[in-house]
């Protein structure tokens, strides 16, 4: 279902694993341009067999990578995936925010999930996705842990059980590296309110 | 208010909230003493923020869960109304749902709580539909006390398919079981075999058991959950089949058969099987059989993956349950990775269980006549045993008052020494094991009943205190006791070793030590004295290890073991006698840390993760100012290494600065501290690991080579390891080469003495990096070598110099056997001295007798010392390996003019061509001089 080519998403993980310069980059845009195919087909509706949710979104963008690469296996590159196609779902709901405020807002008959999560993160937070994409930037600056940790939990829907096992942190850590962003960020939106 | 600030505060803030809520505010006062106002000021803004989130929940579910939930509370499936969202699984959701079923005899409408399972992916034809109806239909055909009842199934408006069932209400299998003892859980497992073997026999494989799809009712009655729907789903929407089994196999592959993993299509009940295999192995260990694996392993390892057996792991976990090797056989069985191996049909699987409770035979076991024989014995003993086990209780709850007791007094009396045997025996066990404090509580026990302490039972309580860190008391329970002669040695023995573990004055631990050598000990005590008072580390793990033959579970010895293969800088070793150990003696902290060490020291921050989520397991976790000194120290080793630490290319003030910087942080000061005052205490290292604070603040400025020789040798008084002394040892010889080359022989001769003496104090002093001390001993070779070279010494002294070196080479050779080509290094160095040239050359021809380089260098020593017929040879050597190499190009050249000039009447041996003699220029030096000292 994808567009993006497998193969390539695939070297680049691996140049990612040998810390290969500006290769993480790389990888993030291939697996962003594969999770975008799918949400593209989320938007417009036309893909009701195959909806998936966010979080299977991600399972899928993992299982799709390692089909064919056993030896790819590892808790290291399967976290590093996890938390890049997290970061890509955050992206890829920004940039349809980005893209909604551009054209006109559809009518209530033709909205798509993406439309109904942008609209609960309004719900959620009080903000709109621009505002909170600009405060995780800030946050990743700060203390990047964190700020995966927002994204695999809030954007993917990881538990803090998978986020440990993904990130290699202890479920405590976790926990507590949720409390300190959280209030973070609802500093950075309080202040942008004010 | 700048970044820089709003870091800081945000640092503070998120280290505060590793403290108890009451406490943060008085806390964060202590951090942000002495920082900018405004800094506090965030911080107790942040602090606010904190609070209202948690209270409002602010970004606590995920955008999936919110979206969906929404959609689905309140509306009405069928004749189900939806109250409430009870949970979110892999597969869908299940709801809280009421239902209104008509009932033909009355005319109104009944009502009941019921709970409904949506499936996430949808159906996509009609076709399917039916298929999933049908099956559906099947299933609730099934009534078994401990399956959950199905009542109805259908698909949404939206497509997706639903059912609807009996709502259970319970506890998940795994939090039910926690407190029950393990007959109380075969008992749950048993009737689990029986409803697994009730879907079987409609025809249905469960595909998903696990803890999580098993409730335990508040009567204690297991009920299944999600029977046969994998299936029945998978195969009804073809489309999503391959995406359920593979993100299934990556979900929940704990509880997978090794077939299911594998992606095996056509499935059998055995499947099921395997799972109910690892539920056992839970219920009886409380540990999963691939513990120790990490889930990315267990996928690539399911064809080769043995389980621990279940009684070795509840040994090696320190729990006092004994599992009866019966059921270590039975969950063996079930856990057979080759199906037909396994046990054939769920029915047997419980039929062994039963058979264990009635002490019958059971069929995992391998037919063997002792066993029968051990079974029937067992039946029959228990009713003897029984009566006499009533009278013992009453006894030992010291109300034999009254009747019976003039015919109980002889039964008390051997009742009391059994009891005492047993309680000694338990003691033993839970000692062995690394139960120490278990183990003491036993002797105190044993003590209470007024049994005489035997000496085996005195000593193996001294040893605990050891083991428990505690040398305080067994140096007080050692005053109190009366030693028997045949006991002094290993009294001694243990007071030496409490002296140690105190840090009290070494010598006199070591004259206690002598002392107790002359006493009676064991084989495995006399190999353990001889070790503590080995003086040269590597001989002492040698001992160590023959005592550990001899004594496999001396967990002294294996501490000490531990302990000096991290001193010694060999982390590949530490870290497997810490997993050895881990496994051995789990209520040890120390392996962990030596673990963690270990990793960190080897720059592998993946092991260090590792082993934090472990520590966290075994212990309740480190401190987070400790995870992050690993972490840290992880990356900054392998930052080191990057930078080629050890290569030629590493520039050694650089180096030393990275050190320096290193040292100067205080979490590795202190870690470092920890390894060695590990030695003296190791309760109180443990107790500072945790403590751990401020870590590897940055700093750092240019330093001239003098004064980071100032702050080494400061720093080098604290800390006395190799890596510092080693540096001190490159600096100076880079200051005496400055000196000489402005001409200040003696300046530049003392310098190089004093890089000598640091090079010998690194060899002698423990390392971080296991190759520092080969390095050392190199460089002191080197230095020796160049020592050699410097003019204004006395023939005498060259020749003191001469020896050392020799000597100091031979224990380079001894003890890394190092490779050839540093050692051609150092030839290449010292080639003016003929004889410290030869010594070392020997050595590189006996390692590397086909390398052209070796020979080269032979022929240019040679050459050098105007062996010219001998440097011919050596140079027709090398090009007979290396047809152009050079330098034998040109040596061969220039000894033939040598010789020719020397020798010119026997040259009918040499061939010459007229061209390349006329060729041939002026001699010059065969190889540049390119290491300067």
């Amino acid at each position: 279902m994808g567009k993006s080519d497998w193969g390539d998403v695939t070297e680049a993980l691996k140049k990612v694993i040998n810390k290969e310069a500006g290769s993480e980059e790389e990888l993030l845009t291939l697996t962003y341009d594969y999770l975008k195919g799918i949400a593209n087909n989320l938007a417009s509706g036309n893909m009701k067999a195959d909806q998936l949710s966010p979080t299977e979104l991600v399972h899928e963008a993992y299982l799709k990578l390692f089909k064919n690469e056993a030896g790819l296996q590892e808790p290291r590159s399967r976290g590093m995936l996890y938390s890049l196609s997290a970061r890509a779902m955050r992206q890829i709901l920004v940039d349809h925010y980005r893209k909604l405020s551009a054209d006109k807002r559809p009518p209530d008959s033709k909205r798509s999930p993406l439309d109904e999560q942008i609209e609960s993160i309004k719900d959620q937070t009080g903000s709109n996705i621009i505002d909170l994409d600009e405060a995780l930037e800030k946050l990743n600056e700060f203390d990047p842990d964190s700020c995966s940790i927002i994204e695999l939990k809030f954007f993917s829907g990881f538990t803090n059980n998978q986020i440990s096992e993904t990130l290699l942190i202890s479920e405590s850590t976790v926990e507590r590296k949720f409390k300190s962003a959280r209030a973070f960020l609802r500093k950075e939106l309080d202040s942008n309110e004010q | 208010m700048n970044n820089e600030l709003e870091k800081k505060a945000y640092q503070i803030f998120s280290k505060l909230l590793a403290f108890d809520s009451n406490e943060r505010v008085a806390k964060a006062k202590e951090f942000c003493n002495g920082l900018d106002s405004k800094i506090y000021q965030r911080v107790l803004e942040y602090l606010k923020h904190d609070s209202e989130s948690s209270k409002e929940g602010f970004l606590s579910e995920s955008l999936h869960s919110q979206s969906s939930t929404l959609e689905r509370v309140g509306s009405t499936i069928g004749d189900c109304e939806i109250t409430e969202l009870l949970g979110r699984g892999g597969q869908g959701e299940v709801y809280l749902a009421t239902q209104s079923i008509t009932n033909e005899a009355q005319s109104t409408p009944i009502q009941r709580q019921v709970a409904l399972k949506i499936f996430a992916p949808q159906l996509s034809s009609i076709v399917s539909r039916e298929r999933f109806q049908k099956e559906m239909k099947a299933l609730s055909n099934i009534s078994h006390e401990n399956v959950t009842k199905l009542y109805d199934c259908g698909v949404t408006e939206d497509g997706y398919p639903y059912y609807i069932m009996e709502l259970v209400k319970g506890k998940e299998l795994k939090s039910a079981t926690r407190g029950l003892e393990l007959k109380g859980r075969l008992q749950i497992f048993k009737k689990i075999c029986s409803a697994v073997s009730a879907i079987h026999s409609h025809g249905f494989i469960h595909r998903d058991l696990k803890p999580s799809n098993i409730l335990i009712t508040e009567s204690h009655e297991p009920k299944i959950l999600d029977f046969g729907i994998v299936k029945a789903v998978s195969e009804t929407s073809i489309e999503n089949e391959e995406h359920t089994k593979t993100i299934y196999r990556i979900l929940s592959t704990k509880y997978a058969s090794p077939e299911q993993i594998q992606g095996e299509k056509n499935l059998t009940t055995q499947s099921d099987i395997y799972s109910l295999g690892v539920i056992l192995y839970e219920l009886l260990t409380d540990y999963s059989p691939y513990e120790d694996l990490e889930q990315g392993e267990l996928i690539k390892n399911i064809k080769s993956f043995e389980p621990l057996k279940p009684s070795l792991r509840v040994k090696n976990t320190g729990n006092s349950v004994k599992i009866h090797d019966d059921l270590d056989a039975i969950c063996i069985k079930a856990l057979e990775r080759r199906v037909p191996e396994r046990y054939s049909s769920v029915s047997e699987l419980e039929n062994d269980i039963q058979a264990f409770f009635e002490h019958r035979p059971v069929l995992a076991q391998k037919p063997n006549r002792a066993y029968y024989f051990k079974r029937f014995i067992r039946r029959n003993r228990i009713q003897t045993i029984a009566a006499s086990l009533i009278l013992l209780t009453i006894i030992l709850g010291s109300i034999a008052t009254g009747i019976g007791f003039y015919q109980a007094t002889e039964s008390a009396e051997i009742a009391k020494t059994e009891l005492s045997k047993s309680l000694e025996r338990s003691a033993k066990l839970a000692y062995q094991h690394g139960n120490w404090k278990e183990a003491l509580e036993f002797y105190q026990k044993a003590i209470n009943r007024g049994h005489p302490e035997s000496e085996r039972l005195k000593f193996d309580r001294l040893e605990a205190f050891l083991s428990l860190d505690d040398p305080q008391s067994l140096l007080e329970q050692l005053e109190k006791i009366v030693i028997k002669e045949s006991q002094e040695g290993h009294a001694l023995l243990l007071k030496a070793d409490a002296k140690m573990a105190l840090g009290e004055d070494i010598s006199m631990a070591e004259e206690l030590l002598e002392q107790a050598q002359k006493k009676i000990l064991t084989e495995p005590q006399k190999l353990y004295i001889e070790a503590l008072l080995e003086p040269n580390s590597i001989n002492a793990i040698k001992k160590l290890n023959q005592c550990l033959e001899q004594s496999p579970f001396y967990h002294l010895a294996h501490r000490k073991k531990l302990i000096l293969l991290s001193l010694l800088g060999r982390y590949e070793e530490a870290l497997l006698q810490a997993q050895i150990m881990q496994k051995m003696f789990p209520s040890d902290p120390n392996p962990y840390w030596v673990e963690a060490t270990s990793y960190a020291m080897e720059g592998d921050l993946k092991g260090v993760n590792a082993s934090i989520l472990k520590t966290e397991t075994q212990f309740g976790g480190m401190s987070e100012e400790l995870e992050k000194a690993f972490i840290t120290l992880a990356n900054a080793v392998d930052e080191l290494r990057k930078q080629d630490i050890w290569g030629t290319g590493g520039d050694p003030l650089k180096l030393a600065k990275s050190f320096l910087l290193l040292f100067k942080s205080k979490g590795l000061t202190d870690l470092f501290q920890i390894n060695l005052s590990n030695m003296k205490c190791q309760k109180l290292a443990w107790d500072k690991v945790k403590k751990l604070s401020t870590l590897f603040p940055v700093a750092g400025t240019l330093y001239p080579y003098t004064s980071i020789r100032i702050d080494l040798k400061e720093m080098v008084e604290l800390h006395p390891i190799s890596e510092l002394y080693f540096f001190d040892g490159e600096l100076a010889i880079m200051l005496s080469d400055s000196a000489f080359r402005k001409k200040d022989k003696t300046n530049g001769y003392n310098l190089f003495r004093e890089a000598e003496e640091s090079y010998k104090n690194a060899v002698k002093t423990p390392a971080l990096f296991p190759s520092t001390k080969k390095r050392s001993l190199h460089r002191q070779v080197y230095a020796q070598g160049n020592l050699l070279k410097l003019s204004g010494l006395s023939k005498e002294e060259k020749d003191v110099l001469r020896k050392n070196a020799v000597s100091k080479f031979h224990k380079l050779v001894e003890l890394f056997e190092p490779k050839a080509g540093p050692i051609r290094t150092i030839i290449n160095s010292s080639k003016k001295d003929y004889e410290f040239a030869q010594t070392l050359l020997r050595y590189v021809i006996s390692k590397e007798p086909e390398n052209a380089e070796t020979w080269a260098l032979a022929a240019d020593i040679e050459f050098t010392h105007k062996n010219f017929s001998l440097a011919h040879k050596y140079a027709s050597t090398v090009l007979g390996l290396t047809p152009n190499h050079e330098l034998a190009l040109k040596i061969m050249k220039q000894s033939q003019v040598k010789l020719l000039e020397l020798l010119p009447q026997n040259l009918e041996g040499v061939q010459i061509k007229p061209a390349t003699l006329k060729k041939s220029e002026k001699f010059t030096e065969p190889s540049s001089e390119k290491e300067s000292p």
